[in-house]
């Protein structure tokens, strides 16, 4: 028993993680967003290695309001570490879990068992994922007992091909990040910052349309992009706000920086070695 | 502010299309909310990061200052308009095949830089490449890869 990578203690039910389907592939969830680190194309490898299905069987979901992963942020270069180890993880415990199955439905002992891309086999019986999982919840609790492959077992985790998915429609112009999604009859708006955090503000500009405030929050909203623009500019020099509070450590950031408690673990083969954190 | 009553005629992809907005308007907008060609990012909006780059008679330009009638009687290309139906440009062939993008926030207007590059000098060396893509920014740090992208567009034919 080890203990748990801290993301998958916090959601330990592993349908959260790994879905076998109806459909002889595997859809594995994460709590991350794909920002371009490659996060799709990653934790495919991580789970077609750790499962033993072949990389074009995996399908990854990433961060969704409409399913139980709760990941917090994507930030700080942790997507891998903390999801990736939570997925590595859940989906050695899976593979168990269908090596156990297996075994009932065999016959033979787990040890004697085989798998080859989904197929798990013994003395010439067989036996899929699929038909042992596919398209039903698994109901088990991530538990530590199972752990995941040495490193020298992987065979996509760590080579340069295949590479990413999204990459296609990055170079071709037809991704879409969110400052390009469009909507018929959307409006466009733009934000009046603050100068200084905490300043609030004493006055809003007027006989400028469409401006939005909730108390010192302060935008604009209008029909085209370049009103909204030329609208917050004018906003921005008719308003006036409070100083707000002096900022930490302004006189000297290095030494203030350097008096904050910091965080220090050594991370070993991939899995911090010290308190967890979860992000 | 902006009167509706103005039409500009624009070369775009190919194509000719009406616009109709302020001649003032920077380009940049038309583009992404008139035309709906979202490649171009607007990022700074002040000419220092050229995300907004699109290629205007072969020359890669910003245009999320520039207004909309410098751009008339001039061929504008972006991004979007670089591949031959399913056939990627060899510069953005060579984009995907180097892996050169982390986000890709910046891409449209690396790749529109990279083109122009390969349009006046065929065979650049890597002081070139440095030099005429030195204005696109990339905050992820795919600058290595930018500079092996172009150096194998360069070897592609074209």
């Amino acid at each position: 028993m080890s203990a748990l990578p801290a993301a998958l203690a916090a959601n330990p039910d592993l349908d959260t993680w790994v879905r076998i389907d109806a459909a002889e592939t595997v859809t594995v969830f994460t709590g991350k967003a794909e920002l371009g680190q490659g996060l799709v194309s990653a934790l495919a490898r991580v789970a077609a290695d750790e499962l033993d299905v072949a990389f074009g069987r995996v399908r990854v979901r990433t961060a969704d309001t409409d399913h139980p992963l709760d990941e917090r942020v994507t930030a700080g270069s942790l997507s891998m570490m903390s999801s990736g180890s939570a997925l590595r993880q859940a989906a050695a415990e899976v593979r168990a879990l269908l090596f156990e199955r297996a075994a009932q439905r065999l016959g033979v002992p787990a040890g004697d068992l085989e798998v080859h891309d989904g197929t798990i086999s013994a003395a010439g019986a067989s036996v899929t994922y699929w038909q042992l999982a596919g398209g039903r919840p698994l109901r088990r609790r991530a538990s530590g007992a199972v752990a995941p492959k040495p490193a020298a077992e992987h065979r996509l985790v760590g080579e340069r091909a295949p590479g990413r998915s999204d990459l296609r429609a990055i170079v071709d112009g037809s991704a879409r990040f969110v400052a390009d999604l469009a909507t018929e009859g959307m409006l466009h708006g733009r934000v009046v910052r603050a100068p200084a955090p905490g300043a609030t503000l004493i006055h809003a500009g007027e006989g400028i349309p469409g401006v939005v405030r909730n108390g010192s929050f302060l935008g604009v909203v209008a029909e085209r992009e370049e009103q909204a623009v030329s609208a917050a500019a004018l906003l921005r020099a008719r308003s006036r706000w409070s100083a707000g509070p002096p900022l930490a450590g302004a006189a000297s950031p290095g030494a203030w920086l350097r008096s904050q408690e910091d965080e220090a673990f050594l991370v070993l083969d991939g899995r911090p070695q010290g308190p967890a954190i979860v992000y | 502010m902006t009167t509706l009553s103005d039409k500009l005629e624009i070369d775009v992809n190919g194509s000719r299309v009406l616009v109709e907005a302020d001649p003032d308007t920077p380009f940049l907008y038309v583009l992404r909310n008139d035309l709906g060609l979202r490649a171009a990012k607007l990022g700074c909006a002040l000419e220092q990061c050229r995300a907004c780059a699109v290629l205007a008679d072969g020359e890669a330009v910003p245009t999320c200052v520039t207004p909309l009638a410098a751009f008339a009687g001039r061929r504008v290309v972006t991004l979007e308009g670089l591949a031959d139906g399913e056939r990627l440009h060899r510069v953005q062939q060579a984009f995907l095949d180097e892996e050169a993008a982390q986000c890709g926030y910046c891409t449209a207007g690396m790749i529109i830089g990279a083109v122009a590059l390969l349009e006046r000098s065929p065979d650049p060396s890597e002081e070139e490449i440095r030099t005429a893509l030195d204005p696109h920014l990339c905050r992820c740090g795919s600058h290595w890869r930018v500079i092996r992208a172009v150096r194998r567009a360069a070897g592609m034919r074209p």
